[in-house]
């Protein structure tokens, strides 16, 4: 936090011309709007993604399929609008979850008194021991694998790293002069928590939340590539991935390659949206 | 050496390991819940479902009375954890071996990928770091910034797809999947059978796991240029090489190595998928068959061998911090 | 200081360590001696119960020569009967006494002879199994002197030579259920040298076998996906790697594409009761759910035999290795010709209609409430199966029936199957596979029909194999009822399918016999006659 004293002349020289605050705010839309019709078009999809054509089967990337077509003759570009679509939906509801958890858990750890404190932080570390890929396998296979085991694991696992933040942020608001002279006023714990406390913890609850979308995204598309998540029915970007791997030594690059691509470019999106919230949102952390 | 100096540090060490047990017997009941509540029955993995049909009533009772099932589940891990403490994991279903074998050549395997993994990431994004804080705005900044934003968004087991696209199918020099030699026995594979096979699951690795350190490097070298002393050392006309040598490294390596010691678990991560494409035979492998394959004992041994694993590397990046930060050391913090 | 400068060390030295591992790169191609063969084969193929017949071992639903067992009989190339142990064999009259003298010079390879007992045990034991291996219609086997065994049927069974010819002879004396899978001790051309579950089983020969001695003396079997066998072949480190259609599009330098002719055909089961149903129990006890509310309408099963094009996915799905099939039984002597039907969708949507089906908004057609629709199961793994799956889904979409196909395991699918249609793989150099498809109580598709299960009792009545055709043909259509696309329609066959695998150039790879259904091991019959040029 110290950065904003290390500016020298010369950095300061290089100021963009572009105002920081705009420049944010259009990434957040552009990123907004992208994610959005990704997930909006593989919605409205339908069956296209499923739908096999003999004829073109084993096409490589052309202008009336862009990404090529599978063993099938399936489109790849549907397969994987699809897919993502699928994917953004799993991490939408499991980073809900997951935040509200770790919410609630941040709060009871940094109010609840010391005991509940070291209790959960121990919980955190236990949950933080095990590779998150071990258990997000160890969930899902707990839960007897396919759909409901993925999001259920993904949903449950993502909450250690936001419970920490929001631990911290409260324990550090708890300490801030002017709660304390809010509380010396005689204004009601209530109306400090109401007034003070949740304007203060919300935005950085809210970044958290869009943070944590990447990861579920990601883990996601990992768990079942693996195997233990969608069935292989489904045009998940995981099982897309993974039916590619089976063609990769037959030389059929475009399989792997756009859908992984799409895969990378919704993940790094999700987390400029994030990353751009959190500069709008609290300028202290806006440096470079 | 004064041992003063460090009793804070000491004391540490034996509160967290004290602590790092807690935490493994948690993990192991953790694990063992999760593992139990499946309903993949073990039997049903053990003998499949074609021979469950033709199995006889009594016959099951025998395998029910094997796997432990009619033991009550406290009895069951109690049991499980005594055998543990003495080295006995069971026995795995898939390779009906004895689990501490498997793991141990697994583990072997493993470690070897990730060391290097660790190391070359480590290196590589610790150079790369102090390039790009001291060209802060350059363009050579720009491109390794922009990279390591790219590498940490990019799926591993992705980017393991393509690179095996390009060395194996393309340029065809080097192995496409199979790295159990024929004629061997999978779980007593090692490594050094074929080493070819290790190359491009430790480059996976090692790109991806470049992005945290080289950002890291980069703040910290940002920080530490713009400190007065380095300014006065460039106004003497000190070269750039000397200043890093003489002031700039001691106070970024010891940070850097400790946020690779507590990145164990992220490399763990990617291994398991690494591992999964390359088909290497590795403790991450050996994870996910298991568990696509119903073999309990086997699961719950990498679950916690690998959570030891973490705890450990948090344990060491711990003490190195306390290393760096003097008020730590004398024990004023640890508290 | 001190710290930073050990650390530095430490990781000099392990990165030296890395780098000399990796420049002494030892890259152990198996080289083929002369004698010796690896092939990879389906990992489905490895049998979770082991290599015992008495649990199913070669004699099951995939059949084979046993290898580790000597059988009493067994099938030649031509699919006629030959010897293996016996010397001959004679039928009553009556049809319910087989009697088999055997040799009297062979011996298992833990050196105890081989004699009438151990027959007569292996049969009684498998009998009480209740495997693949359908044995239901013995009633005892006793051994009469050392070299002659006599059957007991409760019912004549005229394709009993078949099942003679795949049931491995197991040692008494050794014979423990529990560890014989793993260890099998026979008498013959190969023993089990090592087996490492999930992945390979080596062969050695049998040095004291008592046949032709075998050529190939060590076969090393890995069990394999598609994807892996054909990386295998491309790294040249199996002899022969079976492969799948979608493969042959990028042939393998230094291999020959093999395609072997079989009775390996894929169809859909149609179960032919209303949901609710249960299977008889299985010998745990257990029942699985049976019955289809929507292929349980006859309309809706004649209408899937004629909405199909086989022809289609014959050259799309199988790029022409494999034809299309109307039966179980294709070309065999016992095939019916009624069997066959002709593609015509138009066809299949009047039979709809007449049945009282209409078209919905969807396109699909309903009846009091009740949408043609239903899922299709299909094993994931298997590419063949999934294009097929992938192909009856639009085929049937053009005439209004909807069809969602669920990729699983075969594991998952045995006990899901007798209520969800499923592309199932069939086909036996026995007639009796007509019996394991269509005879009450016996089949996938809950399928019943006095007429059909009384022909196929007629069948097995009769006093020879040749006498017995005509039955296996009436029952599949009499003239009247049947299980015709015309008739009951329970099963649609859909395509014959070629085993095609990919051997090395200078192997030659003799196996002239026509494959029954299961990829795997058949391959392996006449491993012992095979040679390198």
């Amino acid at each position: 936090m110290n950065n904003t004293s290390s500016v020298t002349v010369l950095q300061k020289y290089q100021r963009r011309k572009l105002n920081q605050r705009s420049q944010t705010i259009i990434y957040l839309a552009f990123g907004g709007i992208f994610l959005f019709a990704i997930t909006l078009i593989g919605t409205l999809l339908g069956d296209v993604a499923i739908t096999t054509n003999f004829t073109q089967k084993n096409l490589v990337p052309q202008m009336a399929h862009p990404f090529g077509t599978d063993y099938l003759g399936r489109d790849m570009l549907s397969r994987t609008l699809k897919g993502m679509s699928i994917s953004i939906y799993i991490g939408l509801f499991a980073s809900v979850i997951s935040a509200l958890i770790a919410a609630i858990l941040g709060a009871a750890a940094a109010t609840l008194g010391k005991k509940v404190d070291a209790i959960i932080t121990w919980f955190i570390d236990l949950v933080m021991g095990i590779p998150h890929l071990l258990l997000l396998i160890l969930i899902s296979y707990a839960l007897g694998r396919g759909t409901f085991g993925v999001v259920v694991a993904v949903a449950i696992s993502h909450w250690p790293l936001l419970t920490r933040i929001i631990r911290g942020e409260i324990l550090q608001l708890k300490e801030a002069n002017y709660i304390k002279i809010a509380g010396k006023l005689g204004q009601s714990k209530m109306k400090i928590v109401a007034k003070h406390m949740i304007p203060h913890i919300f935005p950085q609850f809210l970044v958290g939340l869009v943070l944590l979308f990447p990861h579920a995204i990601l883990h996601e598309a990992a768990l079942t590539f693996l195997g233990f998540g969608l069935p292989p029915e489904q045009p998940g970007i995981g099982i897309i991935l993974s039916e590619s791997m089976k063609y990769l030594a037959l030389g059929m690059w475009w399989l792997a390659l756009f859908p992984g691509v799409v895969l990378l470019a919704t993940v790094m999106l999700f987390d400029l949206v994030g990353q751009s919230l959190r500069k709008i949102i609290d300028p202290r952390s806006a440096h470079d | 050496m004064d041992v003063e100096k460090y009793s804070g540090i000491i004391r540490y060490i034996g509160k967290s390991i004290v602590k790092i047990v807690s935490l493994l017997i948690a993990v192991s009941i953790l694990s063992f819940i999760l593992v139990s509540a499946s309903p993949v029955d073990p039997i049903r993995a053990y003998i499949g479902e074609v021979g469950m049909a033709n199995m006889s009533a009594e016959n099951l009772a025998k395998l029910e009375a094997y796997f432990g099932l009619n033991i009550p589940p406290v009895q069951r891990y109690w049991n499980w954890f005594s055998d543990f403490v003495q080295g006995n994991m069971g026995s795995s279903l898939l390779y009906r071996q004895p689990v501490a074998d498997v793991i141990q050549v697994k583990f072997m395997n493993s470690m070897v990928l990730m060391t290097t993994a660790w190391m070359f990431s480590g290196i590589l994004g610790f150079v790369l770091g102090i390039v790009a804080g001291l060209y802060r705005g350059h363009w050579i900044d720009k491109l390794i910034k922009g990279y390591s934003l790219l590498v940490a968004s990019t799926p591993t087991f992705w980017l393991a797809l393509v690179l095996l696209m390009v060395f194996s199918v393309w340029l065809q020099i080097l192995p496409i999947g199979l790295s159990v030699p024929i004629g061997v026995n999978a779980a007593e594979v090692t490594v050094f059978d074929n080493l070819k096979h290790l190359l491009l699951p430790a480059l996976t690795l090692s790109v991806i796991g470049i992005a945290n350190i080289t950002l890291h490097t980069r703040e910290k070298m940002i920080d530490i240029m713009g400190e007065d002393y380095i300014l006065f050392a460039k106004a003497r006309g000190k070269s750039t090489v000397s200043i890093i040598r003489n002031h700039a490294l001691r106070n970024i390596i010891l940070p850097a190595i400790t946020l690779q010691f507590a990145s164990i678990s992220e490399i763990f991560g990617g291994s398991v998928l690494v591992e999964q494409v390359f088909s290497y035979p590795g403790l991450g492998k050996a994870a996910v068959s298991a568990g696509l394959s119903g073999d309990a004992p086997l699961l719950l041994g990498v679950a916690v061998i690998s959570a030891a694993l973490v705890f450990v590397g948090n344990l060491i990046a711990n003490i190195l911090y306390g290393i760096i930060d003097p008020r730590i050391r004398r024990g004023s913090a640890y508290e | 200081m001190k710290n930073k400068k050990i650390i530095v060390l430490c990781l000099i030295i392990t990165f030296l360590i890395t780098l000399v591992g990796c420049s002494k790169n030892t890259d152990k191609n198996t080289n083929s001696a002369k004698d010796s063969v690896v092939i990879a084969m389906d990992a489905e193929s490895e049998p979770a119960a082991g290599f015992d017949p008495i649990m199913g071992w070669a004699a099951g639903e995939h059949t084979h020569d046993p290898l580790f067992q000597s059988t009493l009989l067994i099938t030649k190339d031509d699919i006629t009967i030959g010897y293996d142990l016996a010397k001959e064999y004679t039928i009553s009259s009556d049809g319910l006494t087989w009697t088999f003298k055997i040799r009297s010079d062979v011996k298992f390879t833990d050196g105890v002879p081989l004699t009438a007992k151990d027959v007569a045990f292996t049969y009684n034991n498998a009998m009480k199994q209740a495997t693949e291996t359908d044995l239901s219609m013995l009633k005892s086997v006793e051994a009469v002197d050392d070299t002659t065994v006599k059957f007991h049927f409760k019912t004549p069974h005229s394709a009993f030579a078949y099942t003679a010819a795949v049931v491995g002879i197991v040692p008494e004396h050794a014979y423990k259920a529990e560890t014989y899978g793993k260890n099998p001790i026979g008498s013959g051309r190969y023993v089990l040298k090592q087996w490492d579950k999930g992945q390979q089983v080596i062969l050695e020969a049998n040095p004291n076998y008592y046949g032709e001695k075998p050529n190939i003396k060590k076969v090393t079997i890995v069990f394999m996906s598609e994807d892996a066998s054909y990386a295998a072949a491309k790294g040249g480190q199996v002899d022969v790697a079976y492969t799948a259609p979608s493969y042959t599009v990028n042939p393998v330098k230094g291999y020959n594409i093999l395609a072997f002719n079989s009775v390996d055909v894929r169809g859909l089961n149609l179960p032919a009761v209303p949901a609710g149903h249960k299977t008889p129990a299985k010998k745990s006890g257990e029942t699985y759910p049976a019955g289809n509310n929507v292929t349980s309408n006859l309309a809706i099963r004649q209408a899937i035999a004629c909405a199909i094009d086989r022809e289609a996915i014959v050259k799309n799905v199988l790029y022409g290795y494999g034809s299309v099939a109307y039966s179980d039984s294709i070309n065999e002597p016992w095939e019916n010709e009624a069997m066959k039907t002709s593609y015509d969708p138009a066809k299949a949507k009047s039979i709809l209609e007449a049945d009282g089906w209409k078209l919905n908004a969807e396109g699909i057609y309903e009846k009091q409430g009740q949408k043609a629709e239903f899922d299709l199961l299909y094993i994931a793994s298997n590419s063949v199966r999934t294009g097929i799956a992938m192909a009856v889904k639009e085929m049937l979409k053009q005439v209004g029936i909807k069809v969602n196909p669920i990729g699983s395991s075969w594991d998952k699918i045995s006990t899901l199957c007798y209520e969800t249609p499923h592309v199932f793989g069939a086909g036996l150099h026995s007639p009796t596979s007509i019996r394991s498809h269509y005879y009450t109580g016996k089949n996938f598709a809950s399928y019943s029909n006095p007429t059909v299960d009384k022909y196929i009792d007629e069948a097995l009545a009769a006093t020879s194999l040749e006498a017995s055709y005509q039955y296996w043909k009436k029952a599949q259509w009499d003239g009247t009822t049947g299980v015709t696309p015309q008739a009951d329609s329970p099963w649609v066959w859909l395509v014959e399918i070629k085993h095609i695998y990919f051997a090395k150039e200078n192997l030659n790879v003799v196996d002239k016999k026509i494959h029954p259904h299961g990829y795997g091991w058949t391959i392996v019959n006449n491993v012992h006659k095979w040679s390198w040029k």
